[in-house]
């Protein structure tokens, strides 16, 4: 019963939405200001010069695609690889910084230093992200996806 | 399909990954591209990873103590963030000073120094360098009772202390 619970294709979707919500939101969020995504990327001391303005262009659109492909329900799996590798990234970077004492902005849904700077909490909330990435790879089944309903279409007698 | 194991589901989790990543990086550089707001792809960032901030001979302030002064009337505080963020919201009466307009500005910043304001330098926040530079070049230049806030905008920002500007 227990184990049913936590392998549960239903669980799996709900985190689906919830990430694609995540995603679409915080993603849209930084590429509508790529300069001050950019100094949150500095901010953070972790990529050297020459990797802060392509990640800076690049990631919120791969963030919006994710989210989209998540909620739609298209390449379930390589949507949870993806984010599971960026939480962990981020997570790296989020400890290396706490660990140093240095005082940097989230830059996670907002670019603005304004969002107030990270601590313990933005660690575990990226841990939790993590485990629902994961989650969603292994245990998803394709419930409520755009793949089974063309499947579904496709399997219909006429 | 559910059938797969774990060691399926990751394999077809990478294939599909580069299929998405791919395409987000697409997007991403045509948007790029396409955005009057697009940023080069090397930027120039003065700031760079691990940058150790000389505060030689510079005399560093606390925000509270720049709160101080700024309730005293007598700081005068200098943005050395980008225009763009500064232009969003910056502390009291701030100008905005970015490195590269620092040497055409010292004029009007010792003037005001000269009648007795203190110049207070900041960026980002802790760790941003361009606050000390900023200081130093000033200093290097004869302006007076500079001082680079260590801490930066973030703390000030924490300490709830009033900003000018639109915000977020």
């Amino acid at each position: 019963m227990m184990r049913r619970m936590v392998t549960s294709p239903v669980a799996a979707l709900v985190f689906r939405l919830i990430l694609g919500v995540i995603f679409i939101y915080s993603g849209i969020m930084k590429a509508a200001d790529p300069m001050g995504f950019a100094q949150s990327i500095v901010n953070y001391r972790i990529l050297p010069d020459v990797m802060i303005n392509p990640s800076a262009i690049l990631l919120p659109w791969v963030e919006i695609i994710i989210g989209g492909s998540f909620l739609l329900g298209i390449l379930i799996r390589g949507c949870a690889l993806v984010s599971a590798v960026l939480f962990a990234i981020f997570g790296c970077a989020l400890t290396a910084n706490v660990v140093r004492g240095f005082d940097v902005a989230c830059g996670c849904f907002s670019t603005s230093v304004e969002a107030g700077s990270i601590n313990e909490f933005y660690i575990l909330r990226d841990i939790v992200l993590l485990a629902m990435a994961v989650h969603i790879l292994f245990y998803e089944n394709g419930l409520a996806s755009v793949r089974l309903l063309y499947q579904k279409i496709l399997n219909q007698p006429d | 399909m559910d059938g797969d194991s774990g060691l399926q589901r990751l394999r077809k989790g990478v294939y599909q990954s580069i299929i998405l990543v791919v395409f987000g990086v697409v997007i991403g550089a045509g948007f790029n591209t396409l955005n009057p707001q697009g940023i080069p792809w090397v930027g120039e960032w003065p700031q760079e990873a691990g940058a150790v901030i000389s505060y030689d001979g510079l005399q560093p302030i606390s925000v509270e103590e720049a709160k101080m002064f700024h309730e005293a009337g007598v700081a005068l505080f200098l943005d050395v963030r980008g225009y763009d963020a500064s232009q969003r919201s910056h502390l009291p009466g701030a100008r905005n000073i970015p490195m590269e307009e620092a040497e055409n500005r010292i004029s009007e910043i010792r003037e005001m120094a000269d009648a007795g304001m203190i110049v207070i330098t900041y960026c980002h926040g802790v760790g941003c360098a361009l606050a000390a530079r900023l200081a130093q070049v000033l200093k290097a230049h004869g302006v007076p009772s500079v001082r680079p806030l260590v801490s930066g905008w973030s703390d000030w920002v924490n300490a709830g202390y009033p900003v000018e500007g639109g915000g977020a």
